[in-house]
């Protein structure tokens, strides 16, 4: 499902250069949940990034669903985005001036074919999924943190996308409020086959997953 | 953005009305035109006037009409009294029944102004030296004044002002107050022969030139040694007009420029804020499938919302202009300005918020994800 192949990941600015990925060859399979863990800046953001396409490696090739994005332009990539991927921030990243149910709509505007009926429906029955029906007139606001998170997760998934992306999506929860974010995406990983992939700093969390990459330095470690 | 609008209406109306004047022929030639003022008064040696003794001078006047058209660059000259082209002092107001026109301008000539002018009889003829003796002054009106006292009737051999004036003829068109302006109600009266020309018109060849300019001094100072003569070209009288007509749209154009530059440095500012606050959703739409270009559209199209809310007030103040006929223009001149002025504002906007936008929308989702 995503292969990246001899990855190399460079930052560049006037005065240094930063490495933050080198030599990365990671395959992760259909319906495989995946953590990624290491300490702050060994690059598992950065990784992220690159498998949902939000950044162009340096060197080294990404390939979704055997599909090798290479040059492809901002269109393409944009579709391509919207249809396979979900993202889940740490920092929720919700729109303040939007209502829930416009927030969660957010990919869907991006979809071509898709009526405002049909948007509205879809956007419902993702936020029934995370249990937030009553809430979704509420603007984020009106929200606690794990409710926020729930939110980010109706949109990620709202486009039912083959892959879910989540960057630390329990860091800002309290244990309790973390335990149900990871019962929704299990659930979502079990029932729906999403491919998962996970950052986390939590060991007890990335123990629960399939699998787990470990990152050091920018580098993989076994 | 309001007030900016309402300049730029007032602005555009000014512009389209001038423009649209410019349409209308001007009905006259003022090419190789050139006037000899003749001030047959003031010479300190001179006790005459033209009251007293304008057999005298117009005897010296035919004197120089004879001499001026002896020279090789004339074609033409006619006497003039009163008004001539581009410098209207001398109006009346004409009645016509019960039909009043105010401020007319006017100016006493002969037979020899059509050919000077190069001006076209419309309807019925001009007046000449065989026409003298008749009951009533014979007059030749333009257009404008043959629309307003008649309207779809003929004018001709119609008699106006109480018995004063019989009109004989109709011309084309003739703006006295130039392209730039409207076609005002003017009429031509046919000169008296008791009555002594003020200036004489003369049309030259093209090759006339200041040098043309001199002799013709020389020679009629020569011959009217007591008279102060001057010369001056129809053509330096126009310029003089354009600038006068060109004026507001100038004095207006200076404060719109000013008061845009504001607003639009204040709207680039305001979005490079807005921008800089939203590069965390900017990022968020892009990594949810927005292209850059929607990123483009969508920020432009806030602006030119925030902008339309601007111009509405605006806009219904400038609907009550043509509604309650505050000045004297055709509803379409205020329709053309409204649009110029919303095409204008809208263009404005969107030159300023095209570099912000087009920077915010082609950052990478990674990291203006991360700018909060």
């Amino acid at each position: 499902m995503i292969t990246l192949s001899n990855i190399e990941k460079v930052y560049q600015t006037d005065e240094i250069e930063t490495v933050a990925l080198s030599n990365i060859h990671i395959e992760i399979g259909r319906s495989e949940f995946v953590s990624v863990m290491g300490p702050s800046g060994s690059g598992k953001s950065t990784l992220l990034n690159l498998i949902g396409l939000l950044d162009a490696p340096t060197n080294g090739n990404v390939r979704i669903d055997d599909q090798i994005i290479d040059d492809w332009n901002d269109k393409k990539l944009a579709t391509f985005r919207n249809m396979m991927f979900g993202f889940i921030f740490q920092s929720f990243h919700l729109i303040n001036d939007l209502p829930v149910l416009d927030n969660v709509e957010l990919p869907l505007l991006y979809r071509k074919g898709i009526s405002g009926k049909e948007r509205r429906s879809l956007a419902m029955e993702a936020i029934e999924k995370v249990s937030l029906g009553s809430r979704a007139k509420h603007y984020p606001s009106q929200l606690s943190g794990g409710q926020k998170q729930r939110v980010a997760i109706a949109r990620a998934i709202v486009g039912k996308p083959q892959i879910l992306l989540a960057d630390e999506p329990t860091g800002n929860l309290d244990s309790n409020m973390g335990g149900e974010i990871m019962d929704i995406l299990h659930n979502l990983n079990k029932n729906e086959k999403t491919t998962l992939v996970m950052v986390t700093h939590d060991e007890r969390l990335a123990k629960k997953t399939n699998r787990i990459i470990h990152l050091f330095d920018g580098m993989q470690v076994n | 953005m309001f007030v900016s609008f309402v300049l730029l209406f007032a602005l555009s109306a000014t512009i389209v009305k001038i423009l649209s004047n410019r349409l209308v022929p001007l009905g006259f030639d003022y090419k190789n035109v050139w006037i000899l003022t003749l001030d047959t008064s003031i010479s300190p040696d001179n006790n005459t006037n033209r009251d007293n003794d304008s057999d005298a001078s117009q005897e010296i006047i035919d004197l120089l009409v004879k001499d001026i058209k002896s020279m090789k660059e004339v074609v033409a000259v006619t006497n003039n009294v009163y008004n001539i082209p581009y410098n209207n002092i001398y109006r009346n107001d004409i009645k016509y029944g019960d039909k009043l026109c105010r401020n007319v301008t006017y100016n006493a000539t002969d037979g020899d102004y059509p050919e000077v002018m190069n001006l076209k009889i419309k309807e019925g003829q001009w007046f000449d030296s065989n026409d003298a003796g008749q009951k009533e002054t014979l007059i030749v009106i333009n257009g404008a004044l043959k629309e307003i006292l008649f309207e779809d009737e003929s004018a001709l051999n119609k008699v106006i002002q109480s018995g004063l004036y019989k009109v004989i003829g109709v011309v084309e068109n003739f703006k006295n107050s130039g392209e730039y302006a409207e076609e005002t109600p003017h009429f031509f009266i046919m000169m008296k022969p008791e009555e002594t020309a003020w200036q004489l018109l003369i049309k030259s060849t093209p090759e006339a030139d200041e040098t043309f300019r001199t002799e013709l001094v020389r020679r009629t100072s020569a011959l009217a040694k007591d008279w102060t003569i001057s010369s001056s070209k129809l053509s330096d009288f126009r310029k003089r007009m354009i600038r006068i007509d060109w004026m507001p749209v100038i004095i207006i154009s200076i404060i719109c420029a000013f008061l845009i530059i504001n607003i639009l440095l204040g709207l680039m500012g305001l979005l490079w804020y807005n921008v800089n606050n939203r590069k965390s959703e900017i990022g968020l739409r892009k990594s949810v499938g927005a292209p850059s270009i929607q990123i483009i559209k969508q920020l432009i199209g806030e602006m030119i919302a925030l902008a339309t809310l601007g111009i509405i007030p605006g806009l219904v103040i400038a609907i009550q202009f043509p509604l309650l006929r505050v000045l004297d223009l055709k509803p379409g001149i205020y329709l053309l300005a409204m649009l110029m002025a919303i095409s204008l504002i809208y263009l404005l906007v969107i030159a300023c918020t095209l570099l912000p936008t087009i920077i915010a929308a082609r950052m990478h989702p990674a990291k203006a994800l991360h700018e909060e």
